[in-house]
């Protein structure tokens, strides 16, 4: 099931996101929301990472703040590292989790990230370098009505991204003659210097660019609320491949769209990256959609990862208990199928005062003492690569056992044709 | 060869990036035309801006010249005596039809210049305190409340008594002062609107786009912000040239405006009576002198207000009928 992993492209390593609550006349902050708590996953070039959850877990937040977007509360998101580096991260990390427990080590083993983290971390970027981080990643949102400019014409909103890097790098050319190099930023300067565009290679590169997403010439002279929801999102998607981008985050690329148009998309999306291999962050709550599109899944609950596998693995034997309940929703059209489905009661506890422990021990059929005390971590289940963060899997709790294989048989396609037999 | 096909290239493309504004205008005038009242605006301000500009060609002489033998205002009741003075003509000998249309030159030119220079200075500001927020907003807006709590007659006083001997002898000193003194006032106005708009806008998916686009900030100001920000800017100005003349007549009247003969002003000229020593009863005597001039201003805000409605119906479709 392993795939052949390439170069890493992307590290995030416990990324906090907290918003404050304010209250009161003086607008204090009374609280914190935790929308995505302790998160950290690697994204690996040319392959797309699921990312799925319910609503409000903070699967959008994850997306913006990896991009910088916004700013995060703590956490790193190393970006294109070498492969050495990646490796010297990896190991830092791991030692600083095992040896927790002796400060001056750890605090040595943090400034040592802080020292990388300055140089590949997009978090800690400022100025050019976040210019330059940011010209290799990209987003495209969910609502494709309000993520172009109105005033506009595609042309134009096209264009854009490829103006701004124009121009920045005659100034770049003017201010670096004299200087030379400054702090940083070395590994992405050699790249500048091609990106600079005059006025007829950016209309060609737009032409070529509308051509990719299958629109026309015509179409750039259009104004975007000329456009359907599917052709917008096709604009959305041409901007968002402008610059050659190596990531994209994809904040449920298909949700505002109909079927016939979210099957066009990701046909576009996939074979935009197997000529381009780009890699993707596919956010969705569409089961069916992460299935057909990605190679990995990171499930999410409540601003954690719950569960890493493989796509496949992961339908087939969902592990953790609030991804076999996810998946027991996915609606299979097949009216003579009759199903155990596994309904979660109550609901998703607030993310400003999380429970303690497991996360999803409030509406966890299985839960016991030992979910509310310690908070599980995401670890290897039986030394396969499916990692799951849930106390009693690991314990190979039987009933979570036979409820996966239960689950495995309801994944769609993978069915067991018996159980329709049994049914009748 | 190449070069000519290179050339043709090139306008055929700006010609086309230009056909989709024209169009949009196309149907954002058609519903400005469903609106007879706004149409009406348009004609009576394109009537204003009209005279405003031949008024020089429209005008023989100097309306200003006295009329030495006939310059007793009482030769010419009735009104309608003769042709020669269809508005009639008011104190010292002045003839009211080239004063009014000389006037609306100048009048125009302040409310314009008033107009302009507060939406710029509020359209900035307000955009960036509402694009920044936090501590910036929190002062910028501060500042915005301290110059809204100015009354405008005591500053338009303050400013003229302060300042008049050191604009004695720039040209148009006191316009220039007042100018000065209203766009204090009016600026905070703007720069509100436009912050309220901005809140909304910078939360859209589009900013966001251009952010990850790399676009720094005065980019995303200027070129995603202030464009969709701007509409409501577009209204409240159109709505502001006509109460500018409004405020200019109020300060004509209390005598701390324009209050020297000599130039044409529509509130100034409304105000002659003041300098006959006739009395306001003197005045209700031949009550044209200020009911003509004062009919011109009426018009003129009239007009643009109704413009103003008409506008605020096109750009903002919520509000259409």
């Amino acid at each position: 099931m392993t795939i052949n992993k390439g170069h890493l492209y992307m590290d995030v390593r416990h990324l906090k996101q907290h918003f404050p609550i304010k209250a009161g006349v003086m607008s204090r902050s009374i609280g914190y929301v935790h929308a995505v708590d302790d998160l950290s996953f690697q994204i690996y070039e040319g392959e797309t990472v699921g990312l799925v959850g319910e609503s409000g877990c903070g699967k959008t937040t994850t997306g913006r703040t990896i991009l910088r977007l916004l700013e995060p509360t703590a956490g790193q998101a190393f970006v294109n590292a070498p492969e050495d580096v990646s490796r010297e991260i990896d190991a830092l990390y791991r030692s600083l989790e095992e040896e927790g427990t002796d400060p001056k080590r750890s605090e040595e083993i943090i400034r040592k990230i802080g020292d990388i983290s300055v140089k590949y971390s997009i978090f800690k970027a400022r100025g050019r370098h976040l210019r330059e981080i940011r010209k290799t990643m990209q987003i495209v949102f969910q609502d494709p009505f309000a993520s172009l400019d109105p005033r506009m014409l595609v042309k134009e909103i096209l264009a854009e991204p490829l103006h701004i890097y124009s121009r920045g790098t005659k100034r770049e050319k003017k201010a670096n003659a004299p200087s030379g190099a400054s702090s940083g930023a070395d590994h992405v300067r050699a790249e500048r210097r091609e990106g600079s565009m005059t006025k007829s290679e950016i209309n060609e590169r737009v032409l070529s660019l509308i051509k990719d997403v299958g629109l026309n010439e015509e179409h750039l002279y259009r104004f975007p609320h000329e456009f359907s929801g599917g052709q917008r999102q096709r604009i959305c998607v041409a901007r968002a491949l402008a610059l050659n981008p190596k990531f994209i985050v994809l904040d449920e690329p298909t949700s505002a769209l109909d079927v016939s148009v979210q099957a066009q998309i990701l046909n576009l999306l996939r074979n935009l990256q197997t000529k381009n291999g780009v890699s993707y962050l596919f956010i969705s709550h569409h089961l069916s959609v992460i299935r057909a599109m990605c190679n990995r899944v990171l499930v999410m609950y409540l601003g954690k990862i719950v569960e890493v596998s493989e796509t496949e693995e992961l339908f087939v034997h969902p592990l953790h208990p609030y991804t076999q309940a996810l998946i027991s929703a996915i609606p299979i059209p097949d009216p003579l199928l009759r199903r155990e489905r596994i309904i979660l009661s109550g609901d998703v506890p607030s993310a400003a005062s999380p429970p303690s422990g497991c996360r999803f021990r409030t509406r966890c059929p299985y839960a016991e003492q030992i979910c509310k005390e310690e908070e599980p971590r995401l670890r290897d289940w039986n030394n396969t690569g499916h990692q799951v963060a849930c106390h009693l899997i690991h314990k190979m709790d039987k009933r979570i056992i036979d409820a996966a294989e239960k689950a495995s048989v309801i994944a769609g396609e993978h069915f067991d044709e018996s159980v329709l037999t049994k049914e009748r | 060869m190449t070069g000519a096909t290179l050339m043709k290239k090139s306008q055929r493309s700006a010609l086309r990036s230009i056909l989709p504004r024209i169009a949009q205008f196309r149907r954002q005038f058609y519903y400005f035309k469903q609106s007879p009242l706004a149409l009406a605006g348009l004609f009576i301000t394109s009537f204003f801006v009209f005279l405003a500009i031949f008024s020089p060609w429209m005008t023989t002489g100097n309306p200003y010249e006295l009329h030495s033998i006939r310059r007793l205002l009482n030769s010419f009741i009735p009104w309608f005596q003769t042709w020669k003075y269809p508005l009639g003509t008011t104190y010292f000998g002045i003839d009211l039809l080239p004063a009014i249309i000389k006037a609306a030159r100048i009048d125009l030119a302040i409310s314009l210049a008033v107009v302009g220079a507060g939406a710029t200075i509020g359209i900035l500001l307000g955009a960036f305190a509402g694009y920044k927020g936090g501590i910036v907003d929190d002062i910028l807006m501060r500042v915005t409340d301290i110059f809204f709590s100015i009354p405008f007659i005591v500053l338009a006083i303050a400013m003229i008594v302060v300042f008049r001997q050191d604009f004695a002898h720039v040209a148009g000193g006191v316009m220039t002062l007042l100018v000065m003194s209203l766009v204090i006032i009016w600026w905070p106005t703007y720069a509100r609107l436009v912050r309220g708009q901005v809140l909304s806008v910078r939360e859209l998916k589009y900013v966001e786009a251009a952010k990850a686009s790399g676009a720094r900030t005065l980019r995303i100001i200027f070129r995603h912000i202030i464009p969709n920000s701007i509409y409501p800017v577009f209204v409240q100005m159109s709505l502001d040239v006509g109460s500018v003349v409004l405020l200019l007549a109020a300060l004509d009247y209390i005598n701390i405006g324009i209050n020297f003969i000599y130039l044409p002003e529509w509130g100034n000229l409304a105000t002659y009576f003041q300098y006959t020593g006739v009395g306001i009863t003197g005045a209700l005597q031949e009550p044209w002198t200020f009911v003509v001039p004062g009919l011109a201003i009426l018009m003129y805000s009239l007009g643009l207000n109704l413009l103003g409605d008409g506008l605020r119906d096109i750009l903002d479709p919520r509000m259409r009928r």
